[in-house]
């Protein structure tokens, strides 16, 4: 199966003309990201977010298990991406090595888990004996282009969102307390990274392109599929609140200006600034709808808990 | 084209062997088997094809050579406990293995067994499902061919797994590891003492770990020959293996029941309790402790609709094409018993399963009705039948 | 219980359907082209796969993908598709029961949510399936639509689900039971369930109702 999408020519005529005339067909600017619409579920850890019509949920799970003999200080942090007939008829089931399902899933990997966004240090229970596995499963439920952005978001959102169970240590003995019992405890975030990807159309011809003065090609961000699937060169930038960059990836395509590489760092740490207010803010009123039992449960016992 | 017109065409029936018959239609062929009264394999409907159950010959007891202390972990292949299930054509072997693991976290059950009342005060609530345990079944059927595991097989794997579990056969105590401890006398002489009798209690709760081990068994089951649908066959063959398998005791050294390690990365060191050296005795074991009374075995029945059209006997009279319809909704369903070969199997959509105690309580029932409607009396007649193979099987089963 | 159909862009037919805490997505695609492998003569092929919500896809799933196969095909119009595919996915967002333990509650959610997908679709079907969960409690109550703590503490679980034709149950599609129980425990819960299955069923209905008037 795993059909490609076929676009006519005509649409794809009429979106690049259009794109040359500065118009996107979604009446956005170029600049624009989409509206981010962020869910949580009835579980810790359990996010969905709609980026337009791209749908990407995103559940931590947590289990105790043996650290990896070289690393018997750090818990284990995996992410798993898969994609099903459900995201589009471009996906096939089980089976995940298609250059984009591929591209995807290592641009997620090096974002959040080799930027060290999640403390896995903080994982260890007994050194070079227990420690906490966390698995962040990523699942693409409808595909409108951005699954890298959305997917990003999705996993740093449900990071902060998680609690793992609360444990106590008696020497060589862990005793895990159900939720019900004790506060579970949140991860140790390090920090934020948010992907923003841009993409680039040549509106002249190749020549004009690498040899040419004029440096005009069309950067736009955060492209639907249907841009997507006609863009001539991609590049994600992943930035963090504390204007570091965590990772430039740009995996070949149009070749673009070195300066406007500058150009998209800046117009993404907006982007990032404004993505990561708005996903502590979800967290925040989140987190305080859950609370509105406790407060009440604890204003009959107030007992301090650290 | 006059050449053609001329030519008469006759039309000959066309009439096939039985056997080819059967191949390539085997809707027409079980219909009129069913419709002369009994079934492709020459059974009557209601009955089933004979078992021979031959437990425990497959159980390797270890060899009583000093080298032979093994951990069980190093010896996987030893087989506590098994069982030969021979039903029509179809051989089902099934072989117990074992190992030993450690309880990472305490659950509440363990929390009861220690007098640490404050952790017992929050932990109280507890289910009951987590009180039972299951083994971990392998259903391998062989085919004469290599390949990835099937949907067959990893359904019935899955499916034996459920059922264990929820049969509440296996309690989570009945797999605790009670070690012993071997002491070393000052004569040099060794001997092991178990928690048996209230003396030697007392010694090796002095020298009781700190941890707590279970064993985990797995089940492998074959099947050579498959003729039809295996899950009744590896039910029954697995309930029998079960009730001879037979669980190493365990012993720690004396010398090595607070052992510990350091372990060192980059730079750093960190003191860590190291695992006790678990052993297998090699000369003594127990049973396998299994709840008697929720002891099932399984059969499995599929309903059909008779095609009236079939029937020979009555063929002759309703030769003519425009025969009344009226007689066509006069569909008779029947049930049979013990569904085997590839007529029967692909023909009747609408099966039930049943895992019954000898008892009369059932563990599992499951129904899949594809096909013909499953009526309360085809259920009442299958359920009827069940508790009689499962008395049958558990005979055979006692007197192995 | 909640559903909401068409909830996904890129297939013919989707739902996201939660009861209680058990939270399933089901998309369906069809009919579309098979794999070689996969093609039937005269009927339409169906594929169906099942995602956790966590983890990767087990032996567990497996058994469920099956059962749901059970009960979907017989109500598919199958022969009027011939050489063509049906693929339904399924996408556990919270499973709501305690995973090594219990699968009757993701089970019903798959079900549920597939009929609705279905129709959502257009596939042409003979029927519709619809089931529910019922459970024995210690005190021999009959409870259906349990929730997790109640599974746990139950004597037996029984997955029983039925088609639909002309509105009204018509045939057994599966029982699957587990645990304690006589055969007059076997009655009662079918009894029980098709009271339950004929109420999810005008509940079915008002749904497609309103959905249509609002077109």
């Amino acid at each position: 199966m795993a059909k490609e999408i076929e676009i006519s020519t005509s649409e794809s005529k009429f979106i690049l003309e259009a794109l040359k005339q500065n118009y996107r067909l979604d009446n956005r600017t170029f600049d624009q990201f989409r509206d981010i619409k962020i869910q949580f579920g009835e579980e810790l850890g359990d996010v969905l977010i709609e980026m337009g019509k791209t749908k990407v949920h995103c559940k931590i799970s947590s289990s105790i298990t043996e650290p990896y003999e070289d690393r018997p200080f750090e818990g284990l942090f995996i992410i798993s991406t898969e994609s099903t007939p459900m995201a589009g008829p471009q996906f096939e089931n089980g089976n995940n090595t298609g250059e984009d399902e591929v591209l995807i899933s290592r641009i997620i990997e090096k974002a959040v888990r080799r930027s060290g966004a999640l403390d896995i240090e903080g994982l260890c229970i007994v050194a070079g004996r227990k420690c906490w596995a966390i698995r962040a499963n990523v699942h693409f439920l409808d595909c409108d282009g951005g699954f890298v952005d959305a997917s990003c978001i999705a996993v740093m959102a449900a990071l902060l969102h998680y609690k793992k169970p609360d444990i106590t240590v008696h020497g060589e003995k862990i005793i895990v307390h159900p939720v019900e019992e004790r506060e579970p405890v949140p991860l140790g975030i390090l920090h934020v990274p948010i992907c923003v990807t841009f993409s680039f159309f040549n509106p002249l011809d190749i020549e004009e392109n690498i040899k040419g003065e004029e440096n005009s090609e069309i950067v736009i961000i955060d492209a639907n599929l249907k841009e997507e699937l006609l863009r001539e060169g991609v590049l994600t930038v992943t930035l963090n609140k504390n204007r570091e960059v965590v990772q430039v990836s740009k995996a070949g395509g149009l070749a673009m200006d070195a300066l406007t590489l500058m150009e998209c760092c800046h117009k993404a740490y907006d982007i990032t600034e404004k993505v990561t207010d708005q996903i502590l803010e979800a967290i925040k009123v989140d987190n305080k709808e859950r609370d509105k039992f406790s407060a009440i449960l604890s204003s009959e016992n107030a007992r301090e808990t650290s | 084209m006059a050449d053609i017109k001329e030519s008469t065409v006759e039309v000959h029936p066309v009439s096939f062997p039985t056997d080819i018959l059967a191949r390539i239609s085997p809707d027409l062929s079980l219909q009129r088997h069913l419709s002369l009264g009994f079934r492709p394999s020459s059974r009557g409907f209601e009955e089933f094809r004979d078992v021979i159950i031959n437990t425990g010959d497959l159980t390797h007891n270890t060899q009583s050579d000093d080298s032979a202390v093994k951990t069980p972990s190093n010896d996987g292949k030893q087989v506590l406990g098994s069982c030969v299930l021979k039903q029509g054509d179809v051989f089902v072997i099934t072989q117990i293995t074992g190992g030993i693991i450690e309880d990472i976290t305490l659950s509440t059950n363990d929390m009861e067994m220690e007098e640490d009342t404050e952790l017992l005060e929050i932990t109280e609530e507890h289910s009951d499902i987590t009180k039972y345990s299951s083994v971990y079944p392998v259903v391998e059927i062989n085919r004469g061919r290599m390949g990835a595991c099937t949907d067959e097989e990893m359904t019935t794997s899955q499916r034996l797994y459920d059922s264990l579990l929820h049969s509440h056969i296996l309690t989570q105590n009945a797999l605790r590891v009670e070690p012993g401890v071997r002491i070393t006398n000052e004569d040099d002489s060794v001997n092991i003492i178990y928690p048996d009798s209230e003396k030697n209690k007392e010694i090796t709760s002095l020298l009781k770990p700190k941890k707590k081990w279970s064993y985990v068994l797995y089940a492998k089951i074959e099947v050579f020959g498959r003729t039809g649908p295996v899950y009744d066959m590896c039910w029954n063959s697995l309930m029998a293996a079960l009730q001879s398998v037979k669980l190493p005791r365990t012993f720690i050294d004396e010398r090595a029941t607070d052992l510990k390690m350091t372990v060192r990365a980059r730079g750093r060191n960190a003191v860590v309790m190291e695992t006790y050296n678990l052993l297998c005795d090699p000369n003594e074991s127990t049973n396998l402790q299994l709840r008697e009374n929720c002891i099932s075995y399984a059969s499995s029945y599929g309903a059909i609709n008779l095609d009236p059209e079939a029937d020979i006997a009555n063929l002759e009279e309703t030769d003519d094409v425009d025969a009344p319809m009226d007689e066509e909704l006069e569909t008779k369903t029947v049930l049979l018993a013990d569904i085997d070969g590839e007529a029967e199997e692909t023909c009747i959509k609408s099966t039930i399963s049943i895992t019954a105690c000898p008892n009369g309580r059932f563990k599992q029932f499951s129904v899949v009705g594809g096909g013909a409607k499953i009526t309360k009396e085809l259920l009442m007649r299958s359920i009827t039948l069940s508790k009689q193979r499962s008395s049958d099987i558990s005979l055979k089963v006692q007197k192995v | 219980m909640d559903a909401q159909t068409g909830y996904l862009e890129n297939v013919d037919g989707s739902c996201l359907y939660s009861l209680n805490s058990t939270k399933v997505i089901s998309a369906v695609t069809g009919p579309v082209e098979p794999k070689a492998r996969q093609e039937l003569p005269t009927q339409l092929a169906l594929e169906i796969n099942i995602r956790p919500a966590s983890g990767v896809p087990t032996t567990r799933e497996v058994n469920i993908q099956d059962k749901v196969r059970a009960i979907i095909t017989p109500i598919l119009a199958s022969y009027k598709y011939p050489r063509q595919l049906c693929q339904i996915t399924l996408q556990l967002l919270q499973s709501g029961e305690t995973e090594p333990y219990f699968h009757a509650l993701e089970l019903i959610a798959c079900v549920n949510s597939t009929t609705y997908a279905l129709v959502d679709s257009g596939i042409a079907l003979k029927g519709i399936a619809l089931g529910t969960t019922v459970v024995i409690s210690k005190d021999n109550q009959l409870i259906t639509e349990p929730t997790d703590e109640i599974l746990k503490n139950s004597k037996s679980m029984h997955v029983v689900a039925y088609m639909i034709e002309n509105n009204k149950p018509s045939n057994l599609l599966l029982m699957d039971s587990y645990g304690d129980f006589d055969e007059n425990d076997i009655l009662k819960i079918l009894e029980q369930s098709e009271i339950k299955v004929n109420q999810l069923n005008k509940t079915f209905r008002e749904y497609m109702k309103e959905k249509i008037n609002n077109i």
